[in-house]
């Protein structure tokens, strides 16, 4: 038997009491591409920061080639040949692609050279089949190429093993697709993949090793070839996971809540939207699918009033400029914004604050123009237990939450029982299995009790297992729609990409 | 006409010095208003030092020594204690402008200005040969030394940012400071040697006013030259070239004053503290225009962590 390559032994982490990891043990192999998955808080990243110098541990060794080691910092791990991508991209957005990938590994020598260092990573690209302009400056390119810089920044720093955390949350399902296979390429290279997901389906088709992690210990660690969907996910839950269900509805809609007719927007630059009609009746979920960029987002501007149109929007009945944002809110109008840390939640703030924002001049949260602290206690334990948020304590601030926790606290803000009209954006991106199925089934109590909610998201399966009906907008434009049930996977892909419509 | 642009680039060049100074602070990632402060206390270096060494090249060493280490105490507060840059920028400037009365009366017993120097302990105007073959540049080559100094430098920090590592790793410092940390490369240091050689460039800008456009300090004598400065790096979207322009731009509206206030048609009409007020009317005006598209480096204005 070969020595493994990559050895985790008995590895345990505190944080504050709290234990991040216990007694962690697996093995990865030379050349491998080896998946970690787990719910959110499941452990996976910390196990990573640990090999990676970020974090120290407590107890247990890693041994790399047999040889017991533990890196300080990040740099020591760089040195010995281990990358990570983290999923928030560290470039610096000024800087062009080729100065990105050198910073922090440049030549000595008293000027850069340029044409040496373009020649040089040009090859690099040539070996690994990459194709960026290497002139253009980061903050001009997709997100899906920014993370490909990230990638050739660690090749060019000659990484043997690559880490990458959550990689494809960030990403469009065609982008998702082009930078796994381009994993696999490297793999065939003899480099290291390490991939953190919580994605089972990147997991069986991509990896040979799968290691499930759950409440901060090792499950399993099994070759893929001998797992399903089914028994993964039973693995990584520690109950059956329920299949999902095309959405039935319980009874037909009624009144619309948001009726949209020949909505236009003016830009001098960027995307226009372009003569959009959409209705969404009380009790409907309606599902818009496209790929990211094409409309959405302005589309969500609009409607929180955020931009300026031409063409007619009612809200709840009434015409949408009748009203001031603020009063659209207490009339009935939600939304879950699709960057939750910018738009959703101030960090900084305990939790029990952000779950009474924007209506925190309501009663009972104020009496005679003061806060009422009791009663917004009271409120926010109620919700924090509902929602089952952890920690579970109303004055721990916000920042220290999960992205999954965080989100559960816009969904208790924004998707009260008393919400009429709900705009879900994005509502279950990066968040666990566990996590998305309760949003899941709380949209559909939702709706369930009379309210419409507008679904924007580019996970595929959440818009047809939730939507009643899906409509495909492109170039800021809807140019199709149909039953949800009436949509097949592939329809819907090729009708968002444009190859079809 | 001759005259007038000679008088612009005398009047620009401590703008210049002083703007390329903040340029490289601000592009560190660190807010630096504390430029005016660094005039002073290096205006009043040059010229206590010069009384006592006689000597106008060692005085220029000393007050950069003190620029550089007045900006070592802004980088300290902020880099390493991590407080608000602001803050920190406001003490740099009120210590700087308390403090050089204060040394004026300990050492000379006036805490108004300091002695007048004799005309050969001064800097004096450079005759280059070379420029004066040419036959329209000929007019413009009887500067003092820093004035040419002052012309060449935006060229060489132009090429320092975007040819050296140094320079890339000072742009990264300030556009992306999680980036340079992930990449291996301390922060700190690279913020700290930039704050030094900034102060270092803003002393050269003091220097010049003590003693080579006069020939003394006088109390509180950068009068606000460290904010039109800051001013010209907005203006030039913190790019070394096009804050250059600001610079010279700024020193034409100073030399139009001086010029305005020769005149005296123009005196009778209009009181003389108006025309005086004219440069810093004019750097209000144009901030209220350029300021709507500058782009300041990304981690300003973000507490460090």
């Amino acid at each position: 038997m070969t020595l493994p390559f990559l050895q985790f032994d008995r590895v345990s982490k505190n944080f504050n009491g709290n234990s991040a990891n216990t007694l962690v043990s697996f093995e990865v192999q030379q050349g491998s591409f080896h998946g970690i998955v787990g719910e959110n808080g499941a452990g996976k990243s910390t196990i990573m920061k640990i090999l990676y110098g970020v974090h120290s541990p407590d107890s247990g060794t890693i041994l790399l080639n047999g040889i017991s080691t533990q890196f300080n910092n990040p740099n020591q791990a760089i040195r010995a040949g281990i990358g990570m991508v983290h999923q928030h991209f560290k470039l610096v957005p000024t800087l062009s692609v080729w100065e990105n990938i050198i910073l922090g590994h440049e030549p000595t020598s008293l000027f850069i050279p340029k044409t040496n260092l373009l020649a040089t990573i040009q090859q690099l690209q040539n070996d690994f089949g990459f194709s960026l302009d290497l002139e253009e400056k980061v903050e001009t390119l997709p997100v899906g190429q920014q993370q490909q810089v990230e990638i050739l920044k660690l090749l060019f720093r000659k990484a043997r093993i690559l880490i990458l955390d959550e990689p494809t949350a960030v990403l469009t399902p065609q982008e998702s697709e082009v930078l796994l296979n381009r994993l696999l390429q490297l793999k065939k290279q003899q480099k290291t993949i390490i991939l953190i997901t919580h994605k089972l389906r990147e997991i069986l088709e991509f990896t040979d090793t799968v290691t499930i992690m759950r409440q901060g210990k090792v499950v399993a660690t099994e070759s893929t070839a001998s797992l399903d969907e089914h028994k993964l996910a039973t693995l990584m839950m520690g109950r059956d996971r329920q299949v999902p269900v095309t959405s039935q509805r319980s009874f037909e809609p009624q009144t619309a809540v948001l009726e949209v007719s020949s909505l236009s927007t003016k830009s001098r630059k960027g995307l226009q939207l372009r003569n959009l009609s959409l209705n969404v009746a009380a009790g409907e979920i309606v599902g818009i699918a496209g790929i990211e960029g094409q409309g959405q987002e302005e589309l969500v501007q609009v409607l929180t009033q955020l931009k300026s149109f031409s063409g007619h929007i009612k809200m709840l009945g009434e015409d949408l400029l009748n009203f001031t944002a603020y009063q659209n809110r207490q009339r009935g109008f939600g939304v879950i914004p699709p960057d939750r840390q910018k738009n959703g939640l101030i960090l900084p703030f305990t939790n029990e604050y952000n779950l009474i924002l924007g209506h925190h001049w309501e009663k009972p949260f104020q009496g005679l123009g003061c806060l009422s602290f009791p009663h917004i206690r009271q409120f926010a334990q109620d919700q924090l237990k509902h929602f089952d948020v952890r920690p579970c304590h109303p004055d721990l601030s916000t920042a220290t939450l999960s992205g999954g926790n965080q989100q559960k606290i816009i969904i208790a803000r924004e998707a009260s029982d008393r919400v009429r009209f709900l705009l879900a954006c994005h509502p279950s991106r990066g968040v666990d299995i566990g996590a998305m199925e309760f949003f899941h089934e709380h949209f559909r109590k939702l709706r369930a009790e009379g309210a419409g909610i507008l679904l924007i998201s580019s996970d595929l399966d959440e818009l047809r297992t939730l939507s009643d009906r899906i409509l495909v907008i492109r170039n800021g434009a809807f140019i199709a729609e149909k039953a949800a049930s009436n949509w097949t996977l592939p329809d819907l892909g090729l009708c968002m990409t444009g190859t079809e419509s | 006409m001759i005259d007038f642009i000679n008088s612009t680039l005398r009047f620009a060049t401590p703008l210049i010095f002083a703007s390329m100074g903040g340029l490289l602070c601000e592009r560190a990632g660190i807010a630096t208003i504390c430029i005016e402060g660094i005039i002073l206390v290096s205006a009043f270096t040059s010229a206590a030092f010069d009384y006592y060494s006689s000597s106008p090249w060692l005085s220029l060493g000393a007050a950069l020594l003190v620029g550089g280490v007045f900006m070592l105490l802004h980088a300290f507060l902020t880099v390493r204690v991590k407080s608000d840059p602001i803050i920190s920028a406001i003490t740099v400037n009120l210590l700087a402008s308390g403090m050089t009365p204060l040394l004026m009366k300990l050492l000379f017993s006036n805490s108004t200005n300091t002695p007048s120097l004799p005309q050969e302990n001064r800097f004096l105007p450079v005759f280059i040969p070379f420029l004066s073959s040419f036959p329209i540049i000929r007019h413009f080559s009887n500067h003092l030394s820093l004035v040419y100094l002052a012309i060449l430098l935006p060229f060489v920090i132009q090429i320092t940012l975007t040819n050296t590592r140094w320079g890339l790793r000072l742009i990264a410092a300030g556009d992306g400071p999680e980036a340079l940390v992930t990449s291996g490369v301390s922060l700190n240091h690279t913020r700290f040697v930039a704050l030094f050689l900034g102060g270092c460039l803003m002393a050269f800008s003091g220097s010049y006013l003590a003693i080579g456009h006069s020939s003394q300090f006088i109390r509180d004598m950068s009068a606000g030259r460290g904010f039109i400065a800051l001013a010209a790096i907005i203006i030039g979207k913190w790019q070394p070239i096009p804050t250059l322009v600001a610079c010279v731009f700024f020193g034409f509206t100073d030399a139009l004053q001086i010029e305005l206030q020769s005149s005296e048609m123009l005196n009778l009409i209009l009181p003389a503290q108006f025309i005086q007020s004219l440069p810093y009317v004019i750097s209000l005006v144009v901030l209220v225009f350029a300021m709507g598209r500058a782009k300041p480096p990304l981690a300003i204005g973000q507490t460090s962590r």
